[in-house]
């Protein structure tokens, strides 16, 4: 598994570092020392694991995490932060308070493997062609207080509310920093379709569709939501359908 | 001590009796002469009536302890008052006519029925008076006794408020601190010993200042310096710091870890924040009977921070200043070219206040 440890103290990185050794199936590709740091290391190196801490210079942990793409899994280190511990338990993240316990890493670390071993095959078996996010991607969301690593196939609409997108899963509906065109580009044509302007749906959530004024159709989401396809999307979305 | 006030408070009941209604004898005896005609017989009812005056208002006065009037609202104490003035003053009416008569002091053609009325009222005067002043003088005292209970009071908030304002060690900070030194044992074991000894005297420190209200500017000094110390070690190049003073200002007493909570607020405020790190400064000097401290470092406060007082320890800072100096200290914040100021100018008393 390869990771990155982002932590603006060197003495820090140093310490992980140092307590990563016994764990062979945790590779450290890198390091980096903000916010900034890491997104470019993230960008170009593609880790399966961050080791983020939250109190950094420039942006904090949480706000590197909102800005990335799809987000690799995360285990968060923090001295004390009332505000980040409350997070953190409030979101049933992963986390480890500093001076580290060599044996809640372990805990951590076997979570994480377990939960990422049949992602490695899946990746493995596209990492030839273009890279599209799949279902299996991850994406952070803050919404408040609330904060939230989303699977992308529990995501069953997105909805375009100018700069911002609107997720919708479970009884939840935050939006994120992307327009609804760059999500368009990137999301798995497999698994998502932009049925207007407006939405993108994903098809494993559709329960039925119908026909809808002026040869659109009216597509009615599990759990109730409804979205008309526009006329133009019809006839393509007919095609892949009939596929 | 209660038994002696009560004593006392007993000695000077007696001593406002036999004065008032002696004072009233003499008064009346000394009208009485002036206008002539001294007779014995007459002169003799006045310390008569002053007696059966200190015996009556005695009785009064143990029925207004019985009954507690003290603690009823003023129109029932009123009409109590209203009450038992006339029937005193009756009494006290008909006892002197009666011993007057008794001793034939005056005999049956002279008395008037008038002079009954007229004797009733004078008597009821006297009485109504002199429950004004026991009222009065209960009074005052209780306002003076709660006077006092608020002047208590406000002491024990004031000390609540100064040990609530009194910073704790921030275990941000501490674990941090922790963690660096765990990481030196391997790097660096010399370092990491120092790390542990300025972290101990901190922490002794912190214990130490819960039992007082000012140190020696030295001694917070010393713990601003370990800090750093331990701050830099975490940080490495990215704090830069300076500590100046002379030695005279290293007996003003100050209020401990307020520097350091200022120190501490602009290394989490301002320079952790910049990916390039900074400096902070800690600079302090008397000035005449005022010691001046300015605490400068980089990074930046916002305006609306400061309006709301919120961060950097500011608020609370003013607070301790103010509760403990009132309004001989003075505290400002300013920004300017990406520094943070604190200015704080307090008395230089070298001993406790």
């Amino acid at each position: 598994m390869k990771a990155i440890i982002v932590d603006d103290e060197r003495l820090a990185r140093t310490e992980l570092r140092r307590l990563l050794v016994p764990f062979k199936e945790i590779e450290i590709i890198a390091e980096a020392v903000n916010a900034k740091d890491a997104a470019e290391k993230i960008a170009l190196l593609n880790p399966d694991l961050l080791f983020l801490d939250i109190q950094m210079p420039g942006k904090n942990g949480f706000e590197l995490l909102e800005d990335l793409e799809s987000a690799p899994e995360v285990i968060f280190t923090t001295a004390y932060d009332e505000y980040a511990l409350k997070a953190f338990e409030f979101n049933a993240l992963d986390y480890l308070l500093k001076p580290i316990e060599p044996h809640r890493l372990e805990e951590a670390i076997k979570r994480v493997t377990a939960k990422t071993i049949h992602l490695q095959h899946a990746e493995k078996f596209i990492s030839t062609e273009k890279r599209y996010l799949t279902a299996e991607d991850q994406v952070f969301v803050k919404d408040g207080d609330r904060c939230w690593f989303v699977k992308l196939a529990e995501i069953r609409l997105f909805e375009s509310e100018g700069n911002y997108a609107r997720l919708y899963f479970n009884d939840f509906k935050p939006l994120i920093l992307r327009t609804l065109n760059s999500l368009d580009e990137r999301l798995d044509p497999r698994t998502f379709f932009r049925v207007n302007r407006k939405h993108i749906v994903n098809l494993k959530w559709i329960d039925n569709i119908e026909p809808w004024l002026n040869g659109g159709l009216l597509v009615k989401l599990k759990g109730g939501q409804k979205v008309e396809v526009s006329r133009r999307q019809s006839v393509k979305f007919r095609d892949m359908l009939s596929l | 001590m209660f038994n002696n006030l009560l004593k006392n408070r007993n000695k000077i009941y007696w001593i406002c009796q036999i004065c008032g209604w002696g004072g009233f004898f003499i008064f009346n005896f000394l009208i009485y002469i002036g206008y002539g005609g001294f007779s014995w017989k007459r002169a003799i009812t006045f310390p008569y009536f002053a007696l059966v005056g200190i015996a009556s208002t005695h009785i009064l006065r143990s029925v207004i302890k019985k009954r507690r009037w003290i603690e009823k609202s003023p129109k029932e104490l009123f009409y109590r008052v209203l009450f038992s003035t006339l029937l005193i003053s009756f009494i006290l009416t008909m006892v002197v006519l009666a011993i007057n008569f008794g001793a034939s002091i005056f005999n049956m053609h002279e008395f008037k029925i008038a002079g009954v009325f007229v004797t009733m009222f004078n008597t009821g005067i006297l009485i109504f008076l002199w429950s004004i002043i026991y009222f009065l003088v209960h009074y005052f005292e209780n306002y003076k006794k709660s006077e006092i209970e608020r002047l208590v009071w406000e002491a024990a908030v004031k000390d609540f408020e100064l040990k609530t304002l009194k910073s704790q060690l921030n275990p941000h900070f501490m674990f941090n601190a922790l963690n660096s030194i765990r990481a030196l044992i391997e790097e660096n074991p010399s370092r990491a010993k120092t790390a542990i000894t300025q972290l101990s005297n901190i922490f002794r420190y912190s214990l130490k200042i819960e039992r007082t209200e000012t140190v020696p500017f030295e001694e917070e000094i010393k713990t601003v310096e370990d800090y750093l110390g331990l701050e830099q070690a975490r940080f490495e190049e990215r704090l830069k710091y300076r500590i100046e003073y002379l030695p005279d200002v290293r007996n003003i007493e100050i209020p401990p870890m307020m520097i350091q909570t200022l120190v501490e607020n602009g290394i989490k405020h301002g320079l952790s924040k910049l990916p390039e790190g900074g400096f902070v400064n800690v600079t302090a000097e008397r000035e005449n009977d005022f010691l001046k401290i300015e605490i400068e470092n980089s990074g930046s406060v916002s305006d609306d921070a400061v309006a709301q007082a919120k961060g950097y320890g500011i608020s609370n800072t003013k607070q301790r200043l103010h509760l403990l100096y009132g309004d001989q200290a003075k505290f400002s914040i300013t920004n300017f070219n990406s520094h943070v100021k604190v200015k704080i100018i307090l008395p230089a008393g070298d001993s406790k206040i």
